[in-house]
């Protein structure tokens, strides 16, 4: 038996979860538990806000609850414009709900965890990209129409459809793979050094990772509610030049009232069909 | 190492996943933002109504002290005005009651003298007559 320095690295147990199987169908019982814990949390901190929310002094909660509230219809409202404010409660849901899922990690559970954190599951990632992805394309197939929805894979020039498909398709796998990434490599980081330390030497290393996995998980949720918020962007904003066809109708149109540059696109198709008043 | 070698592909627990963010949304969209909403539009507009007070109490302020100014200098121009008068007056009936003083004086100092020499003519006019009598007397 040749001497090991580390401890037996086989112990770490990476990416297993309690299963049960239900109809040929896997699920991921520790993960399910986990994120409805962290959504009961979410809800929990909501409806404690909701029903204690007052329109004088607010309280801690409430004033964490309405600074997230406020920053991120600041962002929107700046960018998006009013069109934008639909889109908050998704952002700010997702900021907290994945911020009470990441720091679900900081909870010791024993091993093996009965409690891990949910989001460092690929399940919960992808289930929160994808369902964000489906809505900024149902956003944009409203917000365009069907033909300007189809038609912006081919700005600003049709040899480009291939890298704006790859660049729609990478969308939600690289949404998915950082939380998933970040998360899950907090956690075999931690794993490495209960494994390759001495238990008694352990706790000191462990406590200042876990310091720093708090930070990543707020920089991470921060991030995924960023990065949806732009995506919304992308998809909400109108085209930057109205095409050909767009810009003529816009000119023969003949009305006196200024067309802003937000709203050109949908004006010019009205004006188009309005025949002049003079 | 890794047990699990395909712990990168979802199974069926992303279904599961999608309904617990799901229903979170909905409790945050529906229950949660519009009463945080209602909060804080109301207490912008207690904030604002309360600026917008303030402004008036701050012009009604400057008015007020306007008018104090105002008033006070049209006070101090008024009080110097009457001291002014009073004095004026003062001096007058000073003056007046100085020489009606000194009328008195002059007639009662010109009566005086000439009772002094009415006395006098008097008496000089009794010593005149009566020398004999006064001398019979000396005699006796």
């Amino acid at each position: 038996m040749t001497p090991q320095i580390f401890a037996a690295p086989g112990q770490i147990e990476i990416g297993v979860h309690n299963t049960i199987s239900l109809g040929g169908a896997t699920f991921n019982i520790d993960t399910i538990a986990a994120s409805l814990l962290a959504g009961i949390i979410v809800v929990g901190f909501g409806l404690y806000v909701r029903i204690r929310a007052t329109d004088g002094v607010p309280h801690r909660t409430q004033l964490a609850w309405e600074m997230l509230v406020t920053t991120t219809e600041r962002h929107f409202e700046r960018t998006v414009g009013s069109t934008g404010r639909k889109v908050v409660p998704l952002a700010i849901s997702l900021f907290a709900f994945i911020l009470i899922a990441n720091w679900l990690e900081l909870v010791p559970s024993g091993s093996p965890k009965s409690l891990p954190p949910p989001t460092g599951d690929i399940n919960l990632t992808v289930a929160l990209a994808g369902l964000v992805i489906l809505m900024v394309h149902g956003a944009s197939l409203r917000a365009r129409g069907l033909r300007g929805y189809l038609r912006h894979y081919l700005r600003p020039s049709p040899w480009l459809l291939p890298i704006n498909f790859i660049e729609e398709m990478a969308k939600p796998v690289t949404l998915a793979l950082r939380l998933f990434g970040n998360v899950f490599a907090g956690a075999v980081v931690a794993a490495l050094i209960l494994d390759l330390l001495p238990p008694h030497l352990a706790s000191i290393p462990l406590l200042f990772w876990k310091l720093f996995a708090m930070c990543v998980a707020v920089v991470q949720a921060f991030l995924f509610a960023l990065l949806t918020i732009l995506y919304f962007q992308t998809a909400l904003k109108p085209d930057e030049e109205p095409s050909s066809e767009e810009g003529h109708a816009a000119e023969h149109a003949g009305t006196d009232t200024p067309v802003s540059p937000a709203s050109q696109g949908s004006v010019s198709i009205h004006t188009s069909s309005v025949p002049p008043e003079r | 190492m890794f047990t699990s070698a395909n712990f990168l592909v979802p199974n069926a627990t992303v279904l599961v996943e999608i309904g617990v963010f799901a229903a979170v949304l909905g409790v945050v969209a529906r229950f949660v933002l519009p009463r945080l909403r209602a909060a804080m539009d109301h207490r912008q507009e207690e904030i604002r109504s309360a600026i917008e007070a303030t402004q008036r109490a701050r012009q009604l302020l400057k008015t007020a002290e306007l008018d104090y100014e105002t008033r006070l200098s049209d006070a101090r121009r008024q009080a110097s005005a009457i001291i002014e008068s009073a004095r004026r007056v003062g001096a007058y009936l000073q003056a007046e009651a100085r020489k009606q003083a000194k009328e008195e004086h002059d007639r009662i100092v010109a009566r005086a003298q000439w009772d002094i020499d009415q006395a006098t003519a008097v008496a000089r006019d009794q010593l005149q007559q009566e020398p004999e009598d006064w001398t019979s007397t000396q005699s006796h």
